[in-house]
């Protein structure tokens, strides 16, 4: 039988040309997520700045006994004394310690980051020229920044701005060097370090050193870390955003591996209507249905074999091109490296495999129920038949997108779209079970609108489709994957951008935002533009992440690792420092118990979703972003929108406990019959580096962070609908290859090329309708439930446009890929296309 | 050199010796009550040993007695009975058994799989079956077709009769208990043609095989031992020994009765409906 499926592969190469590029690119593109997910799960960053030292302590920013391991959102920070301390360890030759925070000079250039200067060492970065800083107001700069030895430049740093004698130059870019006093004043949290770089002693062992730090540091929120995992020192984001890599990568790895089946699926079930004759031949002559089915999983698993060996050359570099992607939009950290061993390959080929071997037993099924009568029959007449097995598993699908649809509608806004992305995928497999009724039904509805205006071409199309419902179906099915999953998928995020809109601009009521380049503004100035004419109310605007912690992590610091299963969830919760003076005039928030007017010292006021067991008065346990404890007295209830629940704290305590240190923003409410452009150019004069947007402005700015998160998703979203309209192409392609034969009959009945043309444009016309249509059904089915979760209503954010554009381009893609080999068909002499037994 | 033998002979209900038997097989197709009958309480019985031609008019039920004597298709009602099996029992993997090792084809084109070259198409079905073709017994049945130099050519490299000329070499190969042509020269022009029925004749007459031929060509007809002719479902008699232009006459005769007043069919027509054995 081997023999046999090679042999049928090498003749009828040209068809298994589409089912052969449309597992290889699936194959691809799932290997490069199976590459993502390696990485995310190694969360390896070469150490560009630390790597001088063999062994670097950081903070560990792992929330230890979670069910899900939470990672903090802030640095967790080291005290400045463990320096010392580990300095005093046997083996340890020395230890430094870094600090980071930004920098900007006052006369342009790039951002900067600042550092104490013993941090040079763990580059290494020498001195070019010039001397160290010696003390406050000296300044060491790259060498190519400029600068000479000598200046005098303006920095804006630690929310101020301040002239730097500059006092050397080094080697290397983007980093500025002050002295370590004033360097750990202008991060904010004096006291404190981001991380310390240990130097090993010569002839010191090692991994010796490395046991002894990690004993010293034993028990307390520290880790040590060695090799390609010091990067993590650098950007704490590789953790947070690391992890993020994780699930995205699964989530499209898996989103691409069922596109793949529908894609590969479509394609081998063309391919081998094609070769329905054959078949019929086949079971004539004594193949039984098992036989044929097995011949049909033969060729397609030769086949699928080929095409994923083939991919293991490009799957690696698409996953290094999507992280490097990801990397260049800022959604993961550039220091974030690619790390793909065998696992991610072997995991890629298998899922391209099973896939392959899924598509293959679908197509399979209908080759095997081939009637050996069909051999004998002049022009094989389809058979009508429609499996119970199929309509049962379709109503299936349907059964399972409905409970996916109203537990969509039922969740809180920011998850319904991780609920919503799988119920796309089950809709589509329901619809296209269902496919043959589907398209039944809606060819039944276009054929007399379409007949009307396209004349007698029209009408041959529309018979057409009526006799040949699984050629139609075959054709139709692609172009309602292509077009749902695209019309689902952008709409799901523009839904959710729109929905995030409305929370933030319902949220706020201040009438202008003040902003610093300096990093941030130091918390006095909250007072200051409150007292500032025109200003009504000034609050802070402090943002982090935080938790309630439950009781049973309690007790001392938990180091076991995954806390497992049955561990508690602490949900994770938006937190915001506030200033209690200003926060109602400035926000939206309004206590639900309690007052906002309380929010001073150690006091917290809390969703009512999660204020739960607690009484005003209580004091509850928290965990700020950075891991810190607090408990904070619960003096106030607010409410929220589900899923956008948060906390609020006043600023000074939040401030302490996020990486800034300082206040990123402080809104403003205007005195009434004030001109607020005036006020916003007083106030951002009123000190250097300060500026001042309108409500409009902020809310762009807040849009364009959005962007970041959302590109990821536009990336996957691109690749997965490429992938569905090159699935799309290959099967327009197939099913008007299929046709020489009708085309040549038709030619000699009399029928211009033109006409036999006109008929293919009617017919394309129609698949594609139908498949939008269809299509359409699918994303109505996945956006509305998600539409009535984040908006309220039943209509999904965003242009109307993007209907336009998808439809536009589902019939531009059929009309082309149906009209070109068309054309080509046309060029042979009808009388041979006649002859010709295959085509 | 031919007898007409329109003897309205009583053979028995079963033959002693009939390789395919169909005793009142109805075929109804489309829905019950609105279906039209193509084959209607069709009883017939086809000694081993023989070549018969089955002829009639379009629409006479030619095709779907080959279908379910065949055990391609099965009928509403009766039973058909194959080298002494009761197709009816059969399932369809036993009934696909029984056609891979007890039945020949030969259609009127796509015969053969245009992947596979002559020999790999003659031993298709013994592959199929699982069993290692006799390179002895594979190269005498293409030498008995002639096509011993043509063992390694594609389908498409052959002539319309040599690729016919394969078609009844896979027939011939698992040595079966009867072939079924279904227009098997249809696409031919006369010389290959006749050299395929030749073939065919010299199948029933040296290797003892039987062979039942569809046909609507009165000089391919002319070919068999007997010609047994259809008509709405129903024999309308047979020609033992015939000639084309006995055959082309009764054809003529047939069509006449389902299309009254167009020729002078009439005449012979009391001669007709009596045919039944």
């Amino acid at each position: 039988m081997i023999g046999i499926s090679l042999r049928m592969l090498r003749f009828h190469a040209g068809g298994f040309l589409a089912a052969f590029v449309a597992m290889f690119l699936g194959a691809v593109i799932v290997i490069g997520c199976g590459g993502l997910l390696e990485s995310g799960i190694h969360r390896a960053a070469p150490p560009q700045r630390l790597g001088a030292a063999p062994i670097v302590v950081t903070g560990d920013q792992r929330y230890h006994g979670t069910a899900s391991d939470e990672v903090f959102a802030e640095r967790v920070p080291l005290d400045a004394g463990l320096a010392g301390e580990l300095a005093a360890l046997p083996g340890v030759a020395g230890t430094a310690a870094d600090v980071s925070f930004p920098v900007r000079r006052t006369d342009g250039g790039g951002e900067l980051t600042g550092h104490g200067w013993s941090s040079a060492r763990l580059a290494p970065a020498a001195l070019v020229q010039g001397a160290a800083p010696s003390g406050d107001g000296e300044v060491v700069l790259p060498a190519g920044s400029g600068a000479a030895v000598g200046d005098t430049v303006g920095l804006l740093a630690g929310g101020g701005a301040a002239r730097y004698r500059v006092s050397g130059l080094v080697d290397g870019a983007g980093a500025a060097y002050l002295a370590d006093a004033e360097a750990g004043r202008l991060t904010g949290r004096p006291g404190k370090v981001d991380s310390i770089g240990v130097f090993t002693a010569p002839g010191a062992d090692a991994a010796a050193v490395e046991r002894a730090v990690a004993a010293a540091v034993d028990g307390r929120q520290v880790a040590v870390l060695t090799g390609d995992e010091r990067g993590r020192a650098e950007d704490p984001g590789v953790m947070s955003e690391g992890e993020d890599l994780i699930p995205l990568a699964a989530a499209f790895g898996g989103l691409s591996a069922m596109v793949t089946v529908f894609g590969v699926a479509a394609t081998l079930g063309l391919s081998i209507r094609r070769r329905a004759r054959e078949t019929a031949l086949l079971r004539a002559v004594g193949a039984t249905p098992g036989q044929v089915r097995r011949l049909v999983v033969g060729e397609t698993m030769l086949l699928a074999v080929a095409a994923t060996g083939l991919a293991c050359l490009p799957g690696p570099y698409v996953g290094r091109w999507l992280l490097a992607a990801f990397a260049e939009a800022g959604a993961v950290p550039e220091t974030l490296a690619y790390r793909a061993g065998s696992v991610p390959l072997a995991a890629g080929v298998c899922t391209a495999l099973l896939t392959a071997l899924g598509a293959a037993f679908a197509a399979a099924h209908g080759a095997a129920r081939t009637r050996p009568v069909e051999a004998l029959a002049e022009a094989s007449v389809e058979s009508r038949r429609f499996g119970a097995v199929r309509i049962v598993a379709g109503l299936g699908f349907v059964a399972g997108g409905m409970v996916l649809a109203s537990a969509t509608a039922k969740a809180d806004g920011p998850d319904a779209a991780g609920i919503a992305t799988p119920a796309t995928l089950v809709w589509t497999a329901g619809c296209a079970l269902l496919g043959p009724v589907l398209v039944t039904a809606v060819t039944a509805a276009l054929r007399r609108p379409l007949r009307a205006v396209t004349g007698y071409a029209g009408h041959l199309a529309t018979e057409n489709a009526r006799a040949r419902t699984a050629r139609l179906t075959g054709a139709v099915l692609p172009v309602m994957l292509a077009a749902g999953l695209a019309l689902a998928l952008v709409y799901m995020q523009t839904t959710q951008t729109k929905g995030a809109r409305e929370v933030f601009e319902d949220g706020l009521r201040a009438d202008l935002a003040v902003t610093s380049a300096a990093g941030g503004l130091p918390p006095a100035m909250v007072d200051e533009i409150a007292r500032h004419p025109g200003v009504a109310a000034a609050s802070a605007q402090v943002t982090s992440t935080g938790y309630i912690e439950p009781a049973e992590l309690a007790g001392p610091l938990v180091h076991a690792g995954d806390g497992g299963e049955g561990a508690p969830r602490p949900p994770a919760m938006a937190l915001v420092g506030v200033t209690a003076a200003g926060v109602e005039r400035t926000t939206a928030f309004r206590a639900t118990g309690g007052s906002l007017d309380a929010l001073e010292g150690a006091t917290v006021a809390l969703p009512e979703r999660y204020a739960g067991p607690y009484e005003i008065g209580d004091t509850v346990p928290m965990r700020l972003g950075d891991g810190s404890r607090a408990a904070l007295e619960l003096v106030a209830t607010v409410d929220a929108p589900p899923g956008y629940e948060t906390a609020l704290l006043p600023a000074a305590r939040l401030l302490p406990h996020t990486d800034g240190g300082l206040v990123p923003q402080i809104l403003v409410a205007a005195e009434p019959g004030t001109d607020r452009a005036r006020l916003a150019r007083a106030l951002a004069e009123s000190h250097p580096g300060l500026r001042a947007v309108d409500r409009g402005t902020l809310s762009e700015l807040r849009a364009e962070r959005d962007d970041t998160q959302a590109w990821m998703a536009w990336l996957v979203l691109a690749v997965v609908v490429g992938y569905a309209a090159i699935a799309l192409v290959n099967a327009q392609i197939i099913a008007t290859g299929e046709r020489r034969r009708e085309f040549g009959l038709l030619r000699l009945a009399g029928a211009a090329r033109r006409q036999v043309l006109q008929m293919m444009a009617v017919e394309a016309v129609l698949v594609a309708a139908a498949g939008v249509a269809a299509g359409l059904l699918v994303a109505a089915a996945t956006l509305v439930p998600l539409s009535l979760s984040v908006l309220d209503g039943p209509v999904p954010g965003g242009s109307p446009w993007i209907l336009a554009a998808v439809a536009a381009a589902a019939l531009g893609l059929t009309l082309a890929a149906t009209l070109l080999p068309a054309l080509a068909l046309l060029r042979a002499r009808p009388g041979a296309a006649v002859a010709g037994e295959r085509g | 050199m031919t007898q007409v033998a329109e003897s309205a002979s009583g053979s028995p209900a079963t033959g002693p010796d009939e390789v395919v038997r169909l005793q009142a097989v109805r075929k109804v197709y489309g829905g019950p009550g609105r279906g039209t009958a193509a084959l209607d309480g069709l009883t017939v019985g086809l000694p081993r040993g023989t070549f018969t031609a089955v002829m009639g008019p379009s629409g006479s039920g030619k095709s779907t007695f080959l279908h379910c004597a065949a055990g391609l298709e099965r009928p509403t009602s009766g039973s058909v009975r194959l080298d002494g099996t009761d197709l009816g029992a059969l399932g369809e993997r036993a009934l696909t058994r029984l056609r891979r090792d007890r039945i020949g084809f030969v259609f009127q084109a796509f015969n053969l799989l245009p992947a596979l070259t002559v020999v790999d198409n003659v031993t298709l079905p013994l592959r199929l079956a699982g069993r290692r073709p006799d390179r002895g017994a594979v190269a005498e049945v293409l030498e008995r077709v002639g096509l011993a130099d043509r063992r390694r050519h594609r389908p498409a490299e052959l002539s319309g009769g040599q690729q016919q000329r394969v078609a009844i070499a896979r027939a011939l190969v698992t040595r079966p208990a009867v072939i079924f042509g279904d227009e098997p020269t249809g696409a031919l022009d006369t010389g290959n043609a006749r050299e395929v029925l030749a073939l065919l004749r010299e199948v029933v007459a040296e290797a003892g095989r039987t062979v039942v031929m569809v046909t609507h060509d009165p000089v391919a007809a002319a070919y068999a031992d007997r010609v047994v002719f259809l008509s709405d479902g129903r024999i309308a008699g047979s020609l033992n020994r015939p000639t084309s232009e006995r055959v082309a006459e009764w054809m003529t005769r047939l069509r006449g009765e389902r299309t009254p007043g167009e020729d002078g069919a009439g005449a012979a027509g009391g001669e007709t409906v009596r045919e039944l054995w």
